[in-house]
């Protein structure tokens, strides 16, 4: 009890110190947690997206139908929480009328979807296509079929031996999925109407699916990993089935979200990490001031382990009001988010602070504080009541056992910013390697801090008494100067980095400028149709773009070895499926699109290759399909296209704007390879009207009944939606994480201004002017500012260039502009809290002095 | 015997200079109640032996005795506490707690000893240093001399077996340092208590029984026993 109310006694009489620490800690805490409710909720928002899209949490399919011994397993391991829904799918002929299309057929049951719901003009429920030979279509795949004019019920549509009507239409299509283009258009009937067609039996493309829902609180991907996990050790060596879940549905928003949790992981560490280290930094200062009254109450009688409760409870209660107050914050923050950021943030997105999240801020508060305070603490023990005889607290001597305790004490900190690294970046790995630079950054601004201010003794032997003075202080309290230069470079630097990595981020969602996004995406232009079609396009409004010949082949071996998927065991997140399609289209091209770039090797040779040469021809390798096949340069591949063995060799990785939705594919290879091999092609038509959409569309399937048109409108306008936004929030939060640096270096400046009174009062009364007093202040705080944000900017220059490199990918860009704004706002805020703080002593009265020495 | 020590000797390392031999086989002994000053040039080791007394340093070598207790041989905790109950120090700059009034200042030890009837115990006190009236005042608001009779205040209130002093009257102005001196002296002879009182001063070193006199890190051994001629024969 004594020692409670003496530190609530202490912390009042302390009130700037309370409020500082408490301002700092709040804001860093109520960054951690909005940018971290944030980040949670928006990527609930696109995983719920991506579910819509799959309609499920996770899918089990197979080319066979499911047998009770799958069910069986798979019922064991998914549990009984879950609800299902039954597909059959397969491509086939459709007649309807005079027309014969292919059609990818969709057999549901009446749970199908279990995510979303179809939307049908006349509101249809599926029971009526489960009851009667009907079909769900839109009202583009019943042109396609032939089907003009109006709606027309008894349009006959012939699936094998049984005829269907339309019972509906959809309004929306209910696949304008993020999913790999279709190569047909699709149609839903019942699955209880498809016995009677006679389809199933020679149907050897058919695919049984299995789909599941789960509580909210499943964890999917651990199902998804232990059912395959599962699977493989109930029936080994044999491929039964294919399980995935919502990331599989589209890979490249999978990687986006990534990107973005991993960046607003890092963000929001960032903040705490800024908090983390001022508040360290005020209550290093904050005890140092108080060595005297420990050492008292020592004299008197107290224990090392009491006055270490006295402080710990001084700190838990300032550590504990700074999150209850950035709980509070950040509760009435995070639902203004959408309020104050309109069209920043996706509308639907449902913005909430989980209780993890407050649980996680309490203890940060508390016993993190205590935590991140460890080695400030430990210098207690260095404390002697013997300095109060001696006067000076310069008695306190290192000794190798306390250098000792020193080192370690910074492991329980290390330790909980690791843990919290790795919940915020939502991966070992990532948090592993926040840390790591993080302490590689401290040992080098360090390293940099020591040899700059051992340069000070050499630049303080000037003529110059103003000069002089401030660079002998800088050298002579070299400690003090070191962490306070480390500290604020710190800050700088992690100012600096964000907008760095932000770039790299940026770079990847914004679309480049003077690509044209398509409107229309052809598949299936026979050989002898390009030419018409190029004709056919010049009389139509829309420009005709990239069009690319397609040849379906086989892989077949990798370095003479079989050609497999290699899962690699090392990667964190788990392998997701299409390895084993050993089936692939190839493409060869003049020049790359915009939307291509190399990252490695050499562009393809232009001159034709020759079969004759019996050379392998050179390939081209999209980056993340080398990543996954694990295929390297110079790599040599076997392929087998229309029966006829070809060996190519891996010239170049190349990297495809994957927001692009041009026509791009996983391989291309040498000019001369495929020209005369039986092909078709893909092209992209751009800059149509939107009012024109439909009717260009319809000619085309007039022209030519066998192209596929995919409109893509819908597609791209979902996915730009969202990179757009998140681009924007991703600039704000860097702007965000500036604003909290800077407050974090005035309070440290602040602080350091505040500690050097007495050495105002003093040159005040030797007789220095008030001029020359504020120009050594002003020297000291400009010199500490300028070189620590400059060394800082540099240093996050090399980290930038290495984050891009690994988390992103991207290339690596600097932003000049900023990083000024950086170095100068850091000198400027150092310089300009000096300048303040020293003004306020130099009108405040010499008294002051005298008071200090007791 | 309440103190004794025996063969103390004690050094310090500085890296340039060497080792400073301050104390030299240091041996003396003292009597419950007896009043001793420690006398010497500056630099002699006077707050040196000092603090060696007070268990706030360890010695080279040699045994400090405090009512038959080796003060060298507990651990820092033990002797935290031992030291606390025995010893009461008076520094020359005070040292209060400057968040703290008079009062609670003087409370202070009492509170961290977990001991009995403070409030009344602190009220004798204030009585006996007279500054009744000023017991709710932050030493910021005390004079020089009305903080050193907090210290005293607070070094008394735990009856300790030992009184040390430093310079106690080093930082305050001649009269008030005598008043200062007066109000001491009449408590430790109230009270009964054991004094060591370091000091420049041959008035207030006069009004010990003994006088010490450090030189070359020796006692010197002539003095050693010498009783003040002030005291032996009261004028
Ligand atoms: N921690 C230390 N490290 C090195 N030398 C020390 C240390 N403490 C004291 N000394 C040296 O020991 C010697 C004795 O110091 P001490 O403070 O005991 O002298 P003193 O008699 O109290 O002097 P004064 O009358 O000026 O207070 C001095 O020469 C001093 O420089
Ligand atoms: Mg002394």
């Amino acid at each position: 009890m004594l020692w409670i109310r003496l530190g609530l006694k202490e912390l009042i009489k302390n009130r700037g110190f309370a409020l500082f620490f408490i301002l700092n800690l709040t804001l860093g805490f109520a960054g951690f947690i909005a940018i971290h409710s944030f980040g949670r909720s928006l990527n609930r928002h696109l995983d719920d997206n991506l579910k819509n899209i799959l309609t499920a949490d996770l899918v089990v399919s197979s080319n066979r139908a499911l047998e009770p011994k799958d069910l069986e397993l798979i019922n064991t391991v998914l549990g009984a929480k879950k609800q299902q829904a039954r597909l059959i799918s397969f491509y086939t002929m459709v007649r309807a009328g005079q027309n014969a299309r292919l059609i990818r057929v969709m057999a549901i049951d009446n749970f199908y979807p279990l995510y979303g719901k179809f939307s049908l003009e006349k509101s249809s429920e599926i029971k009526s296509i489960q009851n009667t030979p009907g079909v769900f279509m839109t009202r583009d795949t019943a042109y396609v079929l032939g089907l003009r004019g109006k709606a027309d019920k008894n349009f006959p549509i012939t699936l094998g031996s049984k005829t269907f009507h339309i019972a509906d239409f959809f309004v929306d299509d209910p696949d304008t999925s993020l999913t790999a283009v279709e190569l047909a258009p699709k149609i839903y009937m019942g699955i209880d109407q498809l016995s009677d067609t006679g389809l199933i039996q020679f149907g050897s493309r058919i695919r049984y699916s299995r789909y599941f829902r789960f509580e909210p609180d499943a964890d999917v991907p651990i199902l998804v990993n232990t059912l395959r996990q599962e699977y493989a050790k109930a029936f080994p060596g044999q491929k039964r089935v294919n399980i995935y879940d919502s990331r599989d549905v589209n890979r490249r928003l999978d990687r986006l979200t990534r990107y973005f949790t991993g960046y607003m992981g890092l963000v929001s560490v960032v903040s705490l990490f800024l908090a983390g280290i001022a508040t360290a930094y005020l209550f290093r200062g904050y005890l140092n001031l108080k060595q005297q009254e420990m050492a008292v109450l020592m004299s008197i009688g107290a224990r090392h382990h009491e006055i270490w409760l006295y402080l710990s409870i001084q700190l838990i209660i300032l550590g504990l009001i700074a999150s209850i107050l950035s709980i509070i914050i950040s509760l009435a923050l995070v639902p203004a988010f959408p309020v104050i950021f309109q069209g920043l943030i996706p509308d639907q997105v449902n913005l909430r602070t989980d209780p993890a999240t407050i649980i996680l801020a309490l203890g940060l508060g508390t016993i993190g504080s205590m935590i991140f305070c460890l080695p400030v603490f430990v210098r207690l023990f260095a404390i002697k009541p013997l300095m109060l005889l001696r006067g000076t607290s310069d008695s306190i001597k290192k000794n190798t056992q306390q250098s000792v305790r020193q080192l370690a004490s910074i492991i329980p900190g290390l330790a909980a910013f690791l843990l919290i690294s790795i919940f915020a970046a939502g991966s070992m790995k990532n948090g592993i390697i926040f840390v790591v630079g993080f302490a590689i950054a401290l040992a080098f601004l360090s390293l940099i801090g020591w040899l700059l201010l051992s340069a000070c003794k050499r630049i303080s032997h000037t003529r110059i008494t103003v000069a002089k003075i401030a660079f002998r202080n800088l050298f002579r309290n070299k400690w003090a100067s070191l962490s306070c230069f480390v500290t604020i470079a710190m800050g700088a630097f992690l100012i600096s980095l964000i907008p760095q990595i932000q770039q790299g981020l940026q770079n990847e969602i914004v679309r480049p400028e003077g690509l044209k996004i398509p409107a229309f995406f052809l598949v299936d232009i026979q050989d002898e149709q390009k030419t018409p079609f190029i004709e056919f396009m010049q009389n139509q409004e829309g420009e005709l773009a990239n069009l690319s010949p397609m040849i379906r082949g086989r892989i077949t071996t990798k370095n003479q070895q079989p050609f497999r998927h290699e899962v690699r065991q090392s990667d964190d997140r788990p392998r997701r499926r299409g390895g084993h399609r050993l089936e692939f289209n190839f493409s060869y091209r003049k020049d790359l699109d915009v939307s291509e770039t190399i990252v490695q090797g050499d562009p393809l040779s232009t001159t034709p290759w020759n079969f004759e040469s019996k050379r392998p021809f050179e390939i081209s390798v999209e980056q993340s399909f080398a990543e996954r096949y694990n295929i390297q340069i110079g790599d040599f591949l076997g392929f087998e296209i229309q029966g006829l063995p070809f060996e190519g060799q891996v010239k170049n990785l190349r990297k495809i704007r994957w927001n692009s939705f041009q026509p791009n594919f996983f391989l291309l290879f040498q000019n001369g390879v495929l020209n005369d091999a039986p092909k078709t092609f893909l092209a992209a038509i751009s800059n149509v009207p939107l009012s024109k959409r439909q009717d260009l569309k319809n000619r085309i399937v007039d022209a030519f009944p066998n192209v596929s048109v995919i409109d893509v409108t819908q597609m791209a306008g979902t996915l730009l939606g969202i990179t757009n936004k998140l681009s924007l929030s991703i600039r704000f939060m860097a702007w965000l994480a500036i604003a909290a640096g800077l407050i974090s270096i005035f309070s440290i400046a602040r602080h350091e201004a505040w500690k050097n009174e007495n050495q105002i009062n003093l040159l005040k009364i030797l007789g220095s002017k008030f001029s020359e007093i504020q120009a050594i202040t002003l020297l000291e705080f400009g010199f500490i500012g300028f070189t620590a944000a400059l060394s800082a900017i540099l240093l996050s220059y090399a980290f930038s260039w290495a984050v891009s490199l690994y988390f992103f990918d991207s290339l690596w860009q600097i932003n000049l502009t900023l990083s000024f704004l950086i170095l100068f706002l850091t000198t400027g805020v150092c310089m300009f809290t000096a300048f303040t703080a020293s003004r306020k002593v130099m009108k405040s009265k010499p008294m002051r002095l005298l008071e200090n020495e007791n | 015997m309440i103190l004794e020590l025996k063969n103390i000797c004690k050094s310090f390392h500085q890296p340039r200079s060497g080792r400073i031999e301050v104390l030299n086989q240091i041996n003396f002994s003292l009597d419950a109640g007896e009043t001793t000053a420690v006398t010497g040039q500056s630099g002699s080791g006077k707050t040196t032996l000092l603090s060696l007394i007070a268990g706030l340093d360890n010695p080279d070598t040699g045994q400090i005795l405090l009512q038959g207790e080796d003060l060298c041989s507990m651990n820092e905790d033990r002797l935290s506490r031992y030291r606390a109950m025995k010893i009461g120090v008076i520094f020359q700059q005070f040292h209060l707690m400057p968040h703290l009034s008079a009062r609670e200042n003087i409370s202070l030890p009492l509170e961290i000893l977990k001991q009995q009837h403070i409030p009344d115990r602190v009220d004798g006190m204030l009585i006996n240093i007279g500054l009744q009236d000023r017991q709710h005042h932050l030493p910021g608001q005390l004079s020089g001399g009305e903080c050193q009779r907090v210290a005293i205040a607070r070094a008394l209130i735990i009856k300790p077996a030992l009184l040390l002093a430093d310079e106690p009257t080093g930082n305050l102005d001649i009269k008030t340092g005598e008043k200062i001196a007066g109000l001491l002296f009449d408590l430790v002879k109230k009270e009964n208590k054991t004094l060591i009182l370091v000091t420049h001063n041959p008035d207030l070193a006069g009004q010990c029984q003994t006088t010490l006199k450090l030189k070359q890190g020796r006692l010197k051994q002539d003095q050693l026993e010498q009783k003040n001629p002030a005291r032996e024969n009261p004028a």
